[in-house]
């Protein structure tokens, strides 16, 4: 099996600033982040996900794709005005249709090489209403050091909110190799 | 006892230039099959290409929809001799992931759902067609222009 449960964590009562993955093995080959989240934010629209990679604040660069079933557009880290993190996913905020939560999947290859790092993301802030947005995104990390930590927050419009109760994050290892039958060449 | 998944079939990191991989003897032991490309190529931009079983006479129809960072995006349709499911920089790697339903099926045309992530450029999900009930034994990956860098990475993954 080479998709691996790595660790999972659940925001419980009282809610969360923010949820952190440390000392990430360096045994796989791309890691895979999935994220169920709700916030604070008291709108009637949605949130994003704010990720940092081992705690940088520097070096993010995306282009995203988003639609809300009416209107599409795309923005960067420029159009936005944030280059501090990777922003991304779908979070569903807490004036939202109640127990429903936004789905992200952060995937992210050869998180152990000494190049930058490219993510691949997919996401939707889930609610039963007209606000919801579903989004998929590619972004870098100009960091060339292996990656050891993740942090995750709630975001929208400069702004970081908090995670509510039942939010979960579930953190995945990969390991690429071969079967010994199929060859590749 | 849950069934193992994401089973690594083939992996391949470059230790030369090349412009085309094939993953050959595939089993039909899974459902479907996972195909996760991330490169950079050492000239110019280039296309990346799929092809099934070596066949280019049925031609592959495919769909796509991306944004470059601005405006409201792109979308288009296009039939050719191969499936395009990206392409690459010269710089910072870009990231394919191409999953192929139902790759061992003989009653139904094969389906590939595509996201492409080309940092600095453009996000991109495309999705395939390659008409032949055909099983799917060999995977031709090649870039158009130029060649894959030292350092790309190409890996197969069997699902149950």
């Amino acid at each position: 099996m080479t998709m691996t449960h790595i660790s999972t964590v659940t925001v419980p009562s009282g809610g969360a600033s923010s949820i952190t993955f440390s000392a990430i093995p360096d045994s796989f080959t791309d890691l895979y982040l999935k994220v169920s989240g709700r916030c604070d934010r008291n709108v009637f629209s949605f949130s994003y996900v704010y990720l940092q990679f081992n705690g940088s604040s520097s070096g993010y660069t995306y282009r995203a794709l988003q639609g809300d079933g009416s209107t599409a557009n795309s923005y960067n880290e420029a159009s936005i005005s944030m280059t501090s993190a990777l922003i991304a996913g779908g979070v569903t905020q807490t004036n939202n249709t109640a127990s429903t939560f936004g789905s992200s999947g952060f995937y992210i290859p050869n998180y152990r090489s000494s190049v930058a790092k490219s993510v691949s993301v997919d996401g939707v802030s889930e609610a039963n209403a007209t606000n919801t947005t579903q989004q998929i995104t590619a972004g870098l990390w100009s960091g060339t050091d292996a990656i050891t930590s993740i942090e995750i927050k709630p975001w929208q419009s400069g702004t970081l909110f908090n995670w509510v109760e039942g939010t979960t994050a579930s953190l995945y290892g990969i390991l690429a190799g071969s079967d010994g039958i199929v060859s590749v060449s | 006892m849950p069934t193992p998944t994401y089973i690594p079939l083939a992996t391949l990191t470059l230790t030369a230039t090349d412009s085309e991989l094939i993953f050959s003897s595939i089993p039909a032991t899974y459902r479907d099959i996972v195909l996760v490309i991330t490169s950079t190529t050492t000239g110019q931009i280039g296309q990346t290409q799929l092809r099934f079983n070596s066949d280019s006479t049925n031609h592959y129809a495919n769909i796509e929809a991306g944004g470059g960072g601005s405006g409201s995006g792109f979308s288009g349709a296009y039939t050719e001799t191969n499936a395009i499911i990206g392409y690459q920089l010269t710089t910072a790697q870009s990231i394919i992931i191409a999953n192929i339903m139902d790759y061992r099926s003989t009653d139904k045309h094969k389906t590939v759902i595509a996201r492409q992530s080309i940092p600095g450029e453009v996000v991109k999900m495309s999705a395939h067609r390659w008409p032949s009930n055909n099983a799917i034994n060999t995977i031709s990956v090649k870039t158009q222009a130029s060649t894959w860098a030292i350092g790309s990475t190409f890996s197969l993954y069997g699902i149950a």
